[in-house]
Parts: structure tokens; C-alpha cells; sequence
């Protein structure tokens, strides 16, 4: 269940709502040992995790530019961020959380644009048939009029 | 249905981005009621840029796409207070491949709208608009039968009721009748005087969440942080889920609008935090 969440997802909506929502309510060990305030804070799992998909994602997004995903300002950006809150002295740090939601939310943001736009090509992206290809699903063929229906087509 | 909110979407936030009009797209290849042609969709706005860019102006930071700076529908010059609003939205350019789909680009439109501000609403009037959605806030609207979803419904919207309840110091509770709950009028001043706190973009950002969502409580659950995006997406679609458990799941209806939603509460999430946060870096000395 876990390994599904964090991975690519292919129908969301196909996981049973009670195992969806016991690993949405919480993983407790996993709180539990990384020590957080754990009854305000949402649960988000490991900033590792959330990183590794954040990464996944920028490469997904600039897989076209062209560009190595290296350089893109927002590859740059989401590192030192999360290099600059890593060194904490204080267990339960305001900002760290703060920043974790931020970069899950974000990861949230890409991963379900992307999805979403996959959904669209496949179902929605393709306009309509034209009359011959309707002609043809029931197997008919549309009538050959070589000089034209009469009308301006 | 979905093909007209594309439309409109496009129309919200139009690609005219240069001074050249956009080549009329649907009459092209549009049919006519005699035409016989098939219907294709309008043609697309093509990605006329390779590199994407940020830069710092004295309003705040431009997205420059290629040499040219980006400018809002109403052709105003596009700037964000924060970089890494900026960013992100720099991001969403670059990440559209040969044709530019607008209605993925979801900060972008966000920060075309706090900047053009084309309901010309005030401060007051996105606040009240706000505050509005609680008298007919999802989580508080329960149903009596079927019982299982009246259990799921107690189970799943009760914790994050009492949880604003006891967050803002209000009475809200929650009801089975058409006309929905009874709000007092201390809880809307209440979160009225709560949202005022709140600067003109992060309002237009909290505004568009909660008209997202249809939940006044969930809203603020994210953005006080106290419950995930993909949380706060389930918690809304409560009943949807309800039924798709029982019947089954549509792909191209119920996963598509699961996973626009999300991104849409998302982008909002996102866009509020970023508006109305002011990080400052504390270095602390390393003691030996």
C-alpha cells in the first residue's frame, strides 16, 4: 500500500478507501521516530520521501526542454532548500514542517498535473470522428458522389 | 461538459501572450451546420520559446520566455513578490511540450488573477465571499440514509469539525436538514477577522481553494497545515468515494476529476502559503 503511494500511480481511485485512509491518518512509527509534533502537523511521511518524488517529478517535467533537470531554477531551489533546513539543533522545528508541507503540496501539484494531463490525451484530447470513421464502426461506407453533394462542402 | 470548462478556462486566462491576435482557431477546422467536416479541437497556442527564465524587477520577480516578459491577460507585466512562487511558475512554462495547455498551468492563473483581479472585488468582498461558504459548508451537510454513509460521513467530518470548532474558538455543528446548519454570527466574525489578516493575493488564493473544495473548514484545515492536499481532496469527494467503493470507479470521469481537483487544491494551497509567508534564514552560530 505504502510502495503504491509513493510511487507512480495508475487509477488513484483503485485502492480500497479503508486502506487509503488508515495510511493517510498516519504511519505513527514512523512520527514517532523522527520525533515531530505529531497532533498538529499533517501526516506527510519522510522529507526523504517527499524529495525523492519532488526530483521525480522536475525530471518528468523538463524531460523535453532539452535541458538537463539539473539546471532548472526550480531543481536548484528545492535542494538548497531542503540542504539550508536539514541542520536543526531543535527536535521539533517550526520551519522544517513548514517546508515539508510546502514541498508535498508541490509534489502534489506535479503529480496530479501530470496525471491529469495523461488522463486528458487519453480520453479526452481526440476530438470527433469524422462521418466516414462513424460510417465505419458499424461497418457502412458513406456513398462515392463524384460530383459533389450539390451543396458547398 | 468538461470540453466547455476547457474553453472557459482558456477563456479566463486567454494566450494572447504577444501583440499578434491568436489566428482564429476554431473556424479552421470547426465545422458548419452543412460543412460535413469533423469537429476538431480549436488549434492550440504552439510553445513559441525555448528557455525560460527568471528575473528581478522593482515590483518583484518577471518570468522571461526566451527574451520576451511574460504579461498577464490584461497586459500588465507579470510579477510575483516571492521566488519561489516564481519558480514554480517558471516551471509550469517550461514544462509544456509543443502546445501550451493553459488549463494545467494552474499558478499561473492564480497569480493572473490576484494581479488583474477581473471580479474587481475588494478585500471585503473576497473575505465575505469566503465566509459565505460556511453556512453551506460540505462537512457540515450529513445525510440521514444510506446508514453506512451516514457512519462515514460521522467518522471521517466529525474530527476535522471539532478541530476547527476548537482551532478558532467557534460553534459550528453540523446538520441533516436541507437548510443546512445554523452559523452563528460570532463564528463568521470570527473567521472574518481571521481572514482579514490574510494580504490581497493569499486571500484570492484561499477564496479559489475553498471554491474548489466547497468547504469553508477544509480550506483552513490546509492552510493551517493540519491535513494533507490528497486528505483534504478525499474529505470533499466523501460521498464520490463512498459510491466508487460500491460501484466502481470511472476512469476517464472519476479519476480525471480526482486528479484535477487535487491539483487545483494544490496549486491554491501552494499559492497561499507562498503569498503570505515572510521566511527569514537564522544562521546559528556553530557552538564547539
Amino acid at each position: 500500500m505504502r510502495s503504491k503511494a509513493r510511487g507512480l500511480k495508475p487509477s488513484p481511485s483503485a485502492r480500497f478507501l479503508i486502506g487509503w485512509w488508515s495510511e493517510a491518518a498516519a504511519p505513527d512509527w514512523r512520527r514517532a521516530r523522527s520525533g515531530r509534533e505529531s497532533h498538529k502537523m499533517a501526516a506527510l511521511g519522510s522529507p526523504l520521501g517527499t524529495l525523492r518524488g519532488l526530483l521525480r517529478e522536475l525530471r518528468h517535467a523538463s524531460a523535453q526542454a532539452g535541458r538537463p533537470y539539473r539546471d532548472t531554477p526550480a531543481y536548484q531551489h528545492v535542494i538548497s532548500a531542503f540542504r539550508a533546513h536539514r541542520v536543526t539543533s531543535e527536535k521539533l522545528c517550526r520551519a522544517q514542517q513548514e517546508l515539508h508541507f510546502q514541498a508535498a503540496t508541490y509534489l502534489c501539484l506535479l503529480r496530479s498535473v501530470r496525471e491529469h494531463l495523461s488522463l486528458h490525451q487519453e480520453y479526452h484530447g481526440k476530438g470527433e470522428r469524422s462521418p466516414e470513421e462513424v460510417a465505419g464502426l458499424v461497418g457502412f461506407r458513406l456513398p462515392q458522389q463524384p460530383g459533389g453533394k450539390g451543396w458547398d462542402s | 461538459m468538461w470540453r466547455g470548462c476547457r474553453r472557459l478556462l482558456q477563456g479566463r486566462c486567454p494566450p494572447a501572450r504577444r501583440p499578434s491576435p491568436l489566428p482564429a482557431a476554431g473556424g479552421a477546422a470547426a465545422a458548419g451546420p452543412g460543412g460535413g467536416r469533423a469537429y476538431a479541437p480549436p488549434a492550440e497556442r504552439k510553445r513559441f520559446y525555448q528557455n525560460v527564465s527568471i528575473s528581478q524587477g522593482e515590483g518583484g520577480f518577471e518570468i522571461n520566455l526566451d527574451h520576451r516578459k511574460l504579461k498577464t491577460p490584461q497586459a500588465k507585466l507579470f510579477t510575483v513578490p516571492n521566488e519561489a512562487l516564481a519558480i514554480a511558475v517558471a516551471t509550469e512554462w517550461d514544462s509544456q511540450k509543443d502546445t501550451i495547455k493553459f488549463y494545467t498551468m494552474h499558478l499561473t492563473t492564480l497569480c493572473n488573477t490576484a494581479l488583474d483581479n477581473p471580479t474587481q472585488r475588494n478585500k471585503v468582498q473576497l473575505i465575505c465571499a469566503a465566509v459565505k461558504f460556511l453556512e453551506t459548508d460540505t462537512v457540515c451537510y450529513r445525510v440521514e440514509e444510506p446508514a453506512a454513509l451516514a457512519e462515514l460521513q460521522k467518522n471521517e467530518w466529525d474530527p476535522i469539525v471539532a478541530w476547527a470548532e476548537k482551532r478558532y474558538n467557534v460553534a459550528i455543528g453540523s446538520s441533516t436538514s436541507i437548510t443546512g446548519p445554523n452559523i452563528p454570527a460570532s463564528t463568521k466574525d470570527t473567521f472574518i477577522s481571521h481572514l482579514a489578516s490574510y494580504n490581497m493575493w493569499a486571500l484570492q488564493g484561499i477564496e479559489y481553494v475553498i471554491t474548489q473544495l466547497k468547504s469553508l473548514i477544509l480550506s483552513m484545515g490546509l492552510i493551517d497545515r493540519h491535513i494533507t492536499v490528497e486528505k483534504a481532496v478525499l474529505l470533499s469527494r466523501l460521498e464520490e468515494e463512498y459510491q466508487i467503493q460500491r460501484w466502481g470507479s470511472v476512469e476517464w470521469a472519476h479519476d480525471y476529476d480526482l486528479c484535477e481537483l487535487r491539483a487545483r487544491a494544490a496549486a491554491g494551497t501552494l499559492f497561499v502559503h507562498l503569498c503570505s509567508e515572510s521566511s527569514t534564514v537564522k544562521h546559528k552560530l556553530l557552538q564547539d
